[in-house]
């Protein structure tokens, strides 16, 4: 049972420059990075060790690194922002609203929101926006976005029917850091084709595969196609933010993202409903992907980068983890 | 000992609850074969045979998944506290337990129920406040998609004050809600059903068709309405509509591990529950998420 710094995990990568994320349920209490690749160089600033205890500011941590072009160390606090994160995706809620500024959010079918805080953004990011003045129906909904310009603006990443009527004159947007911890979710619809097939565009990432059965919600005759709402239909293709289906939406009302005057509303959405294991099979893909499952999970982001813990592109990183009896009485 | 703050777990009131076979992999499939069509053409007299309709079966799959929690108490603790730790603490691991199916369950419908704002109030935001015409359009929903109802009525008793109750589907939320939903037109608070009897404590009351039961783990979505307030998912629920399933020769665990496991000196006892836990939702038509903000 004694716990005391004992090592729970340990593990490795090859580091591609970006964050990478070390999933622990057990739970950590401290952790340490070695850069292998940076401890045998000689590369002027490159980090080689870093260090994370619980209790240490989120995105932060100690740095061990080569202060000239040769074997030297000096140590050093992580930047902020630039070191461990501790993760817990169970926790949804958004972080704080950030006002736009400047033009706030362009009236086109993948609106660019002005803002002078961009901190946390990057392509693939989801945010919220609330209170759009003007533009009041693209309050509420989660877009992913991309074409982040640092604390100058992003864009709405996949395409709206149509713009949604007018420029907003102020408003806020809020980071989404997760997604509901449940797999498959509902995911609103930003575009379906007039067309055979039909092809339903979602407002972030929706993660159904070839052979799921869904359904969509379209209540709301301001959204157009309403002859499509309650239809269950078989994914048949998809990409990351488009779902083919078996529907023939060639004679149906066009689908038309909502205008300002008609807020309230119900978003149009697609819903999870199960499996045809026919056509799984005749696609060779999973046919258990439907299956419903808690994605949940604990673990540290380690930033990459020259003085990251997750290093740059392929350099090899070792972690050791572990738990420890903390915050006795001292 | 004094009480802790233990909410109303409400989430699985409408559940189908379901065991997974031992040693029968991860996940469990449930299976549904569609409603075939009508055949209201006579057959002729051609003696040529139509043709067939084809079976629509769609499958429902979840998987199995295990969850714990545990508390390490110093020998001396339970030797030396005058109150009785290890049974204070028991019990709360307890309700640990069962607030974690709770929170499960309810996070489960949050995803991937379908959903319907309320528009019928007049607070400005999107959604609205529940208003009478939002609780109309959530119980049609449900009937026009033949759910079954969940409660039974409650017929009308000679008693000052009271109303017969119709037959219910039953909507589940946060306790925020309290007072926006008893000012819906039509509520008839629990206190007020002619008979009293298998009234949960969580129960508030009824509008038209729906059955509110309230918690203080409702659930919730921060900052999700247009005006950037928290929404409040509200779920409506007819028979069958979702399960939760546990594991045959698993189901909840309790584990209490005495110091002489601890190590050489004996110096710490553990006790924990551990729990095999999967739930879906197994008629998409049958439970919707009525998402509101609230008034008051």
């Amino acid at each position: 049972m004694s716990m005391d710094n004992t090592i729970i995990q340990q593990g490795s990568f090859t580091a591609d420059g970006n964050d990478h994320y070390i999933v622990l349920r057990s739970d950590i209490d401290w952790i340490k990075v070695y850069n292998l690749t940076q401890a045998d160089a000689a590369n002027n600033g490159y980090g080689f060790e870093y260090y994370w205890q619980r209790g240490m500011t989120d995105g932060r941590g100690m740095l061990w690194y080569h202060p000239a072009g040769d074997q030297t160390v000096a140590v050093d606090q992580i930047a902020a922002g630039g070191g461990f994160f501790y993760v817990d995706s169970s926790d949804t809620d958004p972080d704080a609203a950030i006002i736009l500024n400047g033009a706030f959010a362009t009236n086109a079918t993948q609106p660019v929101v002005s803002t002078g805080n961009t901190a946390g953004l990057a392509t693939g990011s989801i945010v919220r926006l609330s209170g759009t003045t003007a533009a009041e129906s693209l309050s509420g909904w989660d877009f992913e976005i991309d074409t982040v310009i640092a604390n100058t603006s992003f864009r709405m990443r996949y395409a709206m029917a149509n713009a949604p009527g007018a420029a907003a004159t102020a408003g806020y947007y809020r980071r989404v850091p997760f997604d509901p911890i449940f797999y498959p979710r509902w995911r609103n619809i930003v575009n379906i084709t007039q067309a055979n097939p039909a092809v339903i565009t979602t407002s972030v990432q929706h993660g159904y595969t070839v052979g799921q059965k869904i359904r969509i919600s379209l209540p709301d005759a301001n959204f157009g196609m309403t002859e499509i709402n309650g239809l269950r239909a078989t994914v048949t293709a998809v990409t990351a933010s488009t779902i083919t289906t078996d529907i023939d939406a060639s004679a149906f009302t066009a689908f038309a993202f909502a205008l300002p005057a008609t807020v309230p509303f119900t978003m149009p959405s697609v819903v999870p409903v199960g499996m045809d294991t026919g056509v799984a099979l005749s696609g060779a893909v999973d046919l258990l992907a439907d299956a419903k499952y808690n994605t949940a999970y604990i673990g540290m982001q380690l930033k990459g980068g020259t003085v990251g813990p997750a290093g740059n592109n392929n350099d090899e990183v070792y972690w050791v983890a572990g738990k420890s009896f903390s915050n006795l009485a001292e | 000992m004094l009480a802790a703050e233990t909410p109303e777990l409400i989430h699985g009131f409408a559940a189908m609850y379901r065991n997974m076979p031992k040693n029968g992999g991860r996940f469990l499939r449930s299976s549904r074969y569609e409603l075939l069509p009508t055949s209201p053409v006579p057959l002729g007299n051609t003696g040529v045979t139509p043709p067939a309709v084809t079976p629509d079966r769609v499958d429902i799959d979840v998987q199995m998944q295990f969850y714990g929690q545990y508390v390490i108490l110093n020998e001396q603790c339970t030797l030396q506290n005058q109150d009785p730790a290890l049974t204070a603490v028991t019990e709360r691991l307890g309700v640990s337990m069962r607030m974690t199916e709770d929170e499960l369950t309810r996070d489960m419908l949050a995803a991937s129920a379908g959903f319907i704002n309320c528009v019928g109030g007049g607070n400005g935001d999107n959604p609205t406040e529940i208003t009478a015409s939002d609780c109309a359009v959530a119980y049609q929903a449900l009937r026009s998609n033949n759910a079954k109802t969940v409660a039974t009525n409650i017929e009308g008793a000679d008693k000052f004050g009271t109303s017969p109750i119709r037959n219910s589907y039953l909507a589940m939320c946060d306790s925020d809600l309290s007072t926006d939903i008893q000012n819906v037109n039509g509520f008839v608070h629990a206190a007020q059903y002619p008979q009293q009897a298998n009234i949960r404590p969580s129960e508030w009351g009824n509008v038209q068709n729906l059955r509110f039961f309230t918690s203080s783990v409702g659930s919730i979505t921060t900052a999700a309405s247009a005006a950037g307030a928290d929404v409040y998912n509200i779920f409506v629920t007819g028979m069958e509509a979702y399960m939760l399933v546990d594991q045959e020769s698993y189901g909840n665990h309790f584990v209490y591990l005495p110091p002489e496991f601890s190590g050489p000196l004996a110096l710490n006892a553990s006790v924990g529950w551990k729990m095999s836990f999967a739930s879906t939702i197994t008629n998409d038509l049958w439970v919707l998420n009525l998402r509101t903000t609230r008034r008051f």
